[in-house]
């Protein structure tokens, strides 16, 4: 599991993830990730895009890196998924309770709102 | 004329190395044997989710390294059994109350989700309590190249 950081227009950090998002890939990048997201006072984006398995404990740390966004007023949007990481995400309902968009521009958008 | 099912048993030592083997030795067979990519994703799913969960609850943190899991891997003409035996403390997958989906973050529950998952994943899952060991058995429906059920 790997993951790079950059800026999105408008000053949002933009973690993008690479590899299997299960057990050993949290584990390889949970500080890092967590660390780009929180350690600076920003909205962040979350491409999921070099993602091709997502478990639930890949699920759980996006719930609570977006909990802990939420409660110090940042937002956290996730983009770029495919076919078979939507599907979980679906399964989970993650859908339905963080921002799930289909490409990098409208990430950029909706936090821009 | 007698037709063989493809099998493959694979024991692990219980620990997340064990887990990653046994995982890349289950998809290497399936993808020899010719299994649609989204039904191999599904059994790999389903070992992720069913050992994490004996990894973090079954055992006593001190004698983890003392034991093996084994997964018993059959490739039927329209699913893959997956029979996953562990001497962890008994546990029924199926006796596990269902998480409520979220409907706001604060709602989410982090524990669960995996159950939720295999039982999202699973065409049939069984269990039974035997000779001190948990046998866990789910089967995943094959797909076709078009992607439905076979």
């Amino acid at each position: 599991m790997d993951m790079s950081v950059e800026e999105l227009a408008g000053g949002a950090v933009c973690v993008a993830l690479q590899g299997r998002l299960d057990t050993v890939g949290v584990d390889q990048v949970e500080a890092r990730f967590k660390d780009a997201v929180l350690g600076t006072d920003r909205d962040a984006a979350v491409d999921l895009g070099a993602v091709s398995f997502l478990a639930s404990m890949g699920v759980r740390l996006i719930i609570t890196t977006a909990r802990a966004q939420k409660a110090r007023g940042r937002n956290l949007v996730l983009f770029g998924a495919k076919a078979q990481v939507q599907s979980t995400l679906q399964m989970v309902a993650l859908d339905q309770i963080i921002p799930v968009l289909p490409d990098r521009e409208q990430a950029t958008a909706r936090l821009a709102h | 004329m007698t037709s063989t099912t493809p099998s493959l048993l694979i024991p692990m030592t219980a620990d997340i190395g064990g887990l990653e083997i046994a995982r890349l030795q289950a998809r290497q067979f399936l993808e020899n044997n010719h299994v649609d990519e989204h039904t191999v994703a599904g059994v790999e799913l389903v070992i992720e989710e069913a050992v994490t969960n004996t990894l973090r609850y079954g055992y006593e943190v001190t004698d983890a390294d003392e034991h093996t899991i084994e997964l018993d891997l059959q490739i039927e003409p329209a699913e893959v059994r997956l029979l996953i035996v562990d001497d962890a403390k008994a546990f029924d997958p199926m006796d596990a109350d269902a998480i409520l989906l979220p409907e706001t973050l604060d709602d989410a529950q982090v524990g669960g989700l995996g159950l939720l998952m295999i039982r999202n994943t699973a065409s049939s899952m069984a269990y039974e309590r035997r000779d001190g060991c948990n046998r866990f058995l789910v089967t995943v429906a094959r797909r076709g190249a078009d992607g439905e059920p076979l």
